[in-house]
């Protein structure tokens, strides 16, 4: 019995909590907004075209691609995976690396997103830290929690770009550049090696069949 | 049982010691990036965790992944499901203890909510009607707690079979074995085929529910190793800060991840070095 009114001031004592966050809420700007506008338009957008049933997989691919590279800043984020070791390539080598890197991730994420049925994503509201905005969102599924997913983009030129995606707290950006750091320190220091194994990754990921 | 735990203890301090001495050894000094580099992979024994990496990959390959498949070509998802429930609720108390020891009542009532639900309506644990009625599952350990109380997680440690982990969190886990009110019952009642069973079949059920996540990783990543060392950091991380506070509306923990190297910038971390 204590067990259960126990719990009962708790419940209580979490509603109060839950409602006095509702009243608090962040104004928004027109950066911010311009932001949500965005991702709830490219959610839009990869649902129509993405996820039809009918299409090929070589023009899914495509489509994915254009998307990919409509919407994310993939030159930044690979800039930026690197670390302090894109001072030591030459602009040729950069060059080279950044056509790898897009290869790599549009091979890497078109095949994960075959397999995927529609799931509705909600939107939970904006921040702005710095020049990045953060849209948070998640998807809900039936008869267990919903996933988090935070996309942090940025606007550049008039246009918006994808900067980082967080799933339930994990970053991709961060997740990808303690990677390709690893792998550069452990070709001692050079990017050539991390250069090398992308195209061996590329090669593989786009001969295995699903 | 106790036994195996005290000496597990033993080895765990032994450990500690050799990986803070092995730390002091191999850094140099006169490069100031490299050296913030190395700070923030945090993983001094990387060579020996490697090894234990290997190992882990060979058993799951061997042993571990085999039995799962097995498991789930056996089981529907939903009897997959009602067991993942089961063993979700029989640990319940050992979250609630923590929810308190972290000065979290909401969390706590929720915790208590979701065990009286689910051990009656959801017949046995076995149905987490909690969540259908509002009461989400979160996870709490004692890892967490201490990370919470201020302790820090140390160097980067893989465990044989356990996996990723740190001081930190081995720590916790093994405090969170020795308050569980059913291990410690059946230690009293020299049950041990209770915890052993409750290991194994806790571990058939993480690996089911990684299937998908580990095959995509492990395909799509150049560095497998790193890419998990990473990821458990992160998780966390998120998982200490209860993601942020909130289930949504607030400003995520980015402090800690991309915030302080922001890739709007140049990729600098300083201006000193080449």
């Amino acid at each position: 019995m204590s067990l259960v009114s126990r719990g009962l001031v708790a419940t209580l004592f979490s509603v109060s909590v839950f409602l006095s966050t509702c009243i608090v809420r962040a104004h928004a700007d027109e950066f911010t907004n311009g932001a949500e506008r965005f991702i709830t338009s490219l959610a839009a957008k990869a649902e129509v075209s993405l996820l039809s049933d009918h299409i090929s997989p070589v023009e899914h691919q495509k489509r994915f691609r254009n998307i990919m590279l409509s919407s994310f800043d993939l030159n930044g984020v690979g800039k930026w995976v690197i670390g302090r070791y894109w001072r030591r390539i030459s602009k040729s080598e950069r060059a080279e690396y950044l056509k790898l890197f897009e290869k790599f991730i549009i091979a890497t994420y078109s095949k994960r997103f075959r397999g995927y049925t529609k799931a509705k994503l909600q939107i939970n509201g904006t921040t702005k830290r710095k020049n990045s905005a953060f849209v948070n969102s998640q998807i809900n599924r039936k008869g267990s929690k919903p996933i988090r997913i935070i996309w942090r983009v940025k606007l550049a030129n008039g246009k918006y770009k994808i900067i980082d995606i967080v799933i339930e707290g994990m970053s991709w950006i961060q997740t990808q550049r303690s990677e390709f750091v690893s792998v550069i320190r452990n070709s001692g220091g050079k990017v050539s090696g991390l250069m090398d194994a992308l195209s061996k990754k590329i090669v593989f990921l786009t001969s295995y069949k699903n | 049982m106790r036994g195996n735990q005290t000496s597990f203890i033993k080895a765990m301090v032994l450990l500690f010691i050799v990986v803070t001495m092995a730390s002091c050894s191999s850094v140099p000094a006169n490069d100031q990036e490299a050296l913030t580099e190395l700070k923030k992979i945090n993983d001094p024994i990387e060579p020996t965790n490697r090894f234990i990496f290997n190992f882990n990959q060979g058993l799951d390959a061997a042993i571990i992944k085999p039995i799962t498949g097995l498991y789930r070509g056996i089981f529907p998802s939903i009897i997959r499901d009602s067991i993942h429930n089961f063993m979700n609720n029989i640990k319940t108390p050992v979250v609630l203890a923590n929810d308190v020891l972290q000065g979290e009542p909401e969390r706590a009532g929720n915790t208590m909510m979701r065990f009286i639900i689910n051990s009656s309506v959801g017949i046995a644990g076995l149905r987490d009607q909690a969540t259908n009625w509002g009461f989400e599952d979160h996870d709490e350990d004692f890892g967490q707690t201490l990370a919470v109380w201020g302790v820090g997680e140390g160097p980067y440690l893989m465990l044989p079979v356990l996996g990723p982990s740190n001081p930190r969190d081995a720590i916790g886990k093994l405090v969170d074995n020795l308050i569980d009110p059913i291990n410690l019952w059946a230690d009293n009642d020299d049950r041990e085929w209770v915890p052993i069973t409750r290991t194994a079949v806790n571990g058939l059920d993480t690996r089911d529910r990684l299937w998908d996540i580990l095959n995509d990783l492990e395909k799509s990543s150049i560095d497998y190793y790193a890419a998990i060392r990473s990821l458990y950091r992160q998780r966390r991380n998120d998982d200490i800060s209860n993601g942020s506070g909130s289930k949504n509306n607030k400003t995520p923990n980015l402090a800690e991840t991309t915030v302080i190297n922001d890739p709007l910038d140049e990729p600098q971390i300083s201006a000193v070095g080449p």
